[in-house]
């Protein structure tokens, strides 16, 4: 005997004979089988409901036993079905493939609702049905992008996938930018430095000039690879494409602090110092409104704008010595030729004296040289004698 | 001499690791205040190491947010606590995988004082219900514990090992009723001469247990507090650890009394508390219905009415409840039997299996001639696949139904759905039902054709279960043969292999308190 009706989730209709059927009885029903097979249905979807099923899984079963219970109920001791209770499948609606013009919304909507899985879903299938067109293989790629971007995509194997769809969309429709840029996200996901910044070369040709959100990813792979300039370069690219994209910002700035500036720290030449002190303007410019990308800058602006500062660094008693004997028409060259810049006298260390000691004294130049303090040549010095 | 091998019963509340004595018996191990129940609460510390057990849990009251409980209802997945949070103490994120890590490495601590030597091999059982996440979870754990897992086993299979071998070979079909802390596994098994024991069927719920009648005897309390006091227990934190606490004990207490009574405390002034046996039984009401519903479910799972039913055997601490008992005695129709100690005969039971498995049990025992238990796959194993050409009418076609005796292999050929395909997407789905919503995705993979195929092209499908209920899945081209893809079931709370080796750094270097 089959046991079909036991998975039947809702019955074909309110009529007598549907409702009998909802529970594998036809008409006219024994009272006794009909008690079995609610309570074995029942039974059924109470396992549906505990054990291990996708999170809509449970509702959607807490619902069937809800139902099993009103038609129980209707059949056994004559209770009206509420209104509510019907009936026609509201899951098969949900099936329903979702035309090809509605697929970007579709997919758009489900994904500001937070339903990747149902997300996926729909592009997979509208994937397997329109297998002509590159929309499906781009919302399905789009998709995995925003499940990427949103932390809750991590397989390699998923993003692989995602990946291999937006290629195939790219190569049938290279104008579109938002393909561009969710390829370039997977990239990023998947660590394959060289293959974003030729896909940047190739977004390039493709659009005249590659999207900023792909030019800001470039600007992450040169910077750390170590190529400063062209890195600064894409990143001014990249904020000036699209200067309301406060998470880019965010995202490049740091990328300029880990990758550009704290790798110059600590100062060892004037011109270490201008690099750094272009550097900084570029960060502090790509920072500018957005507070979190601010706040990591601000300690590298202080830096900058006091590290070619001159500070008298010589002694204090010769230069009063010199100054009374020569009725203190020495005092100006003197202060000028024993002056030092302040990244100097911290990178000469301890022995710069009291100087030194100002100059540390500042919080700001702490927080610039976080993770870089053991880099000063006297660093090792300090910590043998502690 | 030989090596020691324990048993551990890693459970929601409560833990016991118990090993074979020299004359074949298992029994459960004291830690050194003489405690052979170790409550499953981990404290982490500000400074120090870890605590596990009793003392853990008190502190739970003075550091709510730094003391786990209840972890191993999260196991295989990113957390325990029902808000999805993050449990995360000074910075630290604690997996459920790591804290019950923890409990293991302070079991092996006990085992290892009371032995005086090393002890690195242990079985450890699982819930019947635990699905394949889980089950690798509590492997996890255990490696991070330092630990080398012989196998995991059922907790229902454990405690009828026990009993069976304690009560000298009874036969027939037993029905296991485990009602623990935190899960009801209900199993039926066929138990054959000699001892060999046939699982044919498990179900339950994984997240009703004692710890769920402490919350009712809680909220009952709360309402009390609120009525006399005019102020919510929730109001102060050292009240509501305390009724915890004494919810707990009237829980207990009202398994032989017919009233128990407590003070709590209310605005800072003393409230009785009385419950009788009868107001828990009401309120016990609505999940005896869905008692009836899991046991009967599981009967008719493995064929059988419930007449057929020849034992039934109550496991687990919560099993005293009288109510549940008279339950089971008038759905059944027998006089339920009790497992010689509730609380330590799972682990008992692993304890034999390790004694069996790493061939310590002395070769004459009854132990080292039962055959090895046969298990059964606990959940039905299956792939996503179209009924027709029409995309959007995928559904679950089962490979390896539940109840299927393990280790299953099985394998199916299926047909591609369009002309030019170049790719096949397999996904490996647990559970029954042929409705995606109703199963639990466990992994998918991309396989490339080596050239485009046409449309019903053959692609075989193997899906395996092996002994130690871990599972794989495999595609191959049905006509050339070559391999396309896999399934590397990877759960979302299985820490990768970077934090393991971290964890087990970290608690190879401490002693937990």
């Amino acid at each position: 005997m089959s046991i079909d009706w036991i998975d039947q989730k809702e019955p074909q209709s309110r009529s007598y004979d549907d409702l009998l059927a909802y529970f594998g009885v036809t008409p006219p029903p024994d009272d006794t089988v009909l008690g079995e097979h609610i309570g074995r249905k029942r039974r059924k979807w109470r396992s549906y409901e505990s054990g291990r099923n996708k999170k809509k899984g449970r509702p959607q079963a807490t619902r069937v036993l809800e139902r099993i219970q009103q038609i129980a109920e209707a059949l056994q001791r004559n209770v009206p079905l509420p209104d509510e209770a019907v009936i026609f499948d509201d899951e098969q609606l949900s099936a329903t493939l979702v035309p090809l013009d509605e697929l970007w919304e579709h997919i758009d909507g489900l994904l500001q609702q937070g339903d990747l899985d149902g997300a996926l879903d729909v592009a997979r299938q509208g994937r397997a049905a329109y297998q002509d067109s590159w929309i499906p293989l781009a919302v399905y790629g789009y998709a995995i992008h925003v499940g990427v971007e949103a932390g809750q995509i991590a397989q390699p194997a998923l993003i692989a996938d995602g990946l291999r769809s937006l290629e195939e969309a790219l190569r049938q429709e290279p104008g579109q930018q938002v393909l561009w840029e969710s390829t370039g996200s997977l990239l990023d996901g998947l660590g394959r430095d060289d293959e974003l910044v030729d896909l940047a070369r190739r977004a390039t040709g493709a659009l005249g000039a590659a999207p900023p959100s792909l030019v800001g990813r470039r600007a992450k792979v040169l910077l750390r690879k170590g190529d400063v300039e062209e890195g600064l370069k894409d990143a001014v690219r990249s904020f000036s494409g699209a200067p309301d994209d406060l998470a880019l910002r965010g995202v490049v700035t740091e990328a300029i602090v880990t990758h550009a500036l704290l790798p110059m720290l600590p100062l060892n030449s004037g011109r270490q110092l201008q690099r750094y002190t272009e550097a900084v303007t570029v960060a502090a410019w790509c920072a500018y409104g957005v507070p979190e990308a601010e706040n990591l800058v601000r300690p590298h602006r202080l830096w900058a704008a006091k590290a070619g500062t001159r500070l008298f660094a010589g002694s204090d008693g010769m230069r009063t010595l010199l100054a009374v004997c020569t009725l203190f028409l020495s005092l100006l060259p003197h202060n000028i030729l024993s002056a030092k810049p302040a990244w100097k006298i911290l990178h000469n260390g301890p022995e710069e004296g009291w100087r030194f000691r100002q100059v540390m004294g500042s919080s700001s130049v702490i927080e610039a040289h976080l993770g870089r303090m053991r880099q000063f040549p006297w660093s090792a010095a300090i910590e043998a004698t502690m | 001499m030989s090596e020691r091998v324990v048993g551990i019963d890693l459970g929601t509340t409560n833990s016991v690791v118990a090993f074979v004595n020299d004359t074949g018996v298992a029994e459960a191990i004291p830690d050194e205040d003489g405690a052979r129940i170790t409550p499953s609460a981990v404290q982490l510390q500000a400074d120090g190491d870890p605590v596990v057990g009793a003392l853990a849990r008190q502190m739970a009251v003075v550091e709510p947010d730094r003391v786990a409980q209840a972890f191993k209802r999260g196991m295989g997945e990113r957390t325990f606590l029902p808000d999805e949070r993050a449990f995360t103490v000074d910075g630290k994120t604690w997996s459920p995988e790591e804290l019950s890590a923890v409990v293991l490495k302070k079991l092996r601590q006990v085992a290892e004082r009371h032995f005086g030597e090393s002890v690195t091999k242990a079985v450890i059982t699982v819930p019947a219900y635990f699905g394949d996440a889980e089950r690798k979870a509590t492997i996890a754990a255990g490696e991070i514990a330092g630990l080398d897992v012989l196998s995991i086993i059922n907790e229902p299979t454990a405690a009828a090992i026990a009993h069976g071998l304690d009560s000298g070979g009874e036969t027939g079909l037993v029905l296991v009723f485990d009602l623990g802390g935190g899960t009801l596994d209900v199993t039926v098994m066929e138990v054959s001469t000699g001892g060999a024991l046939n699982v044919r069927s498990t179900g339950g719920d994984h997240q009703f247990g004692g710890v769920d009648f402490d919350q009712m005897i809680l909220d009952r309390m709360d309402e009390t507090v609120r009525d006399e006091a005019g102020a919510a227990l929730s109001e102060n934190p050292y009240a509501l650890q305390d009724a915890k606490a004494k919810a707990e004990e009237i829980k207990k207490e009202l398994s032989t009394k017919a009233s128990s009574t407590r003070p709590l405390t209310g605005a800072g002034r003393p409230v009785m508390f009385t419950l009788t046996r009868g107001e828990f039984e009401q309120m016990l009401a609505d999940h005896l219905a869905e008692i009836d519903d899991h046991v009967l479910h599981a009967i008719e799972e493995a064929g059988l009415t419930p007449q057929q039913i020849d034992t039934v055997l109550m496991v687990g601490g919560s099993a005293r409840i009288p109510a549940f008992r008279e339950r089971l005695q008038k759905l059944v129709g027998k006089e339920p039997q009790f497992t010689r100690n509730l609380d330590e005969d799972v682990a008992r039971g692993a304890a034999l299996m390790a004694a069996k498995t790493s061939n310590t049990a002395d070769p004459r025992s009854q132990l080292a001639r039962m055959p090895a238990p046969v298990d059964v796959a606990s959940h039905g194993l299956g792939v996503t696949t179209s009924r027709s050409q029409n995309p959007v009418d995928l559904y679950n076609s089962l490979l390896i139904p539940a109840g299927t005796p393990v280790p299953a292999r099985q394998e199916e050929t299926f047909l591609t759905m369009h002309d030019g395909q170049r790719q096949l997407l397999l996904t490996l789905n647990e559970g029954d039902s042929d409705d995606l919503d109703l199963v639990q995705e466990l992994g998918e993979s991309v396989g490339d054709f080596r050239k485009p195929v046409g449309r019903n092209h053959p692609v075989r499908v193997v899906v395996e279960y092996t002994d130690q209920q871990l599972i794989r899945a495999s595609a191959f081209d049905g006509e050339t043969s070559e391999f396309l893809c896999n399934i590397e079931v990877k759960p979302e709370g299985v820490i990768d292999d970077e934090a393991k080796r971290q964890a087990m750094r970290y608690l190879s270097k401490i002693d937990v308190g």
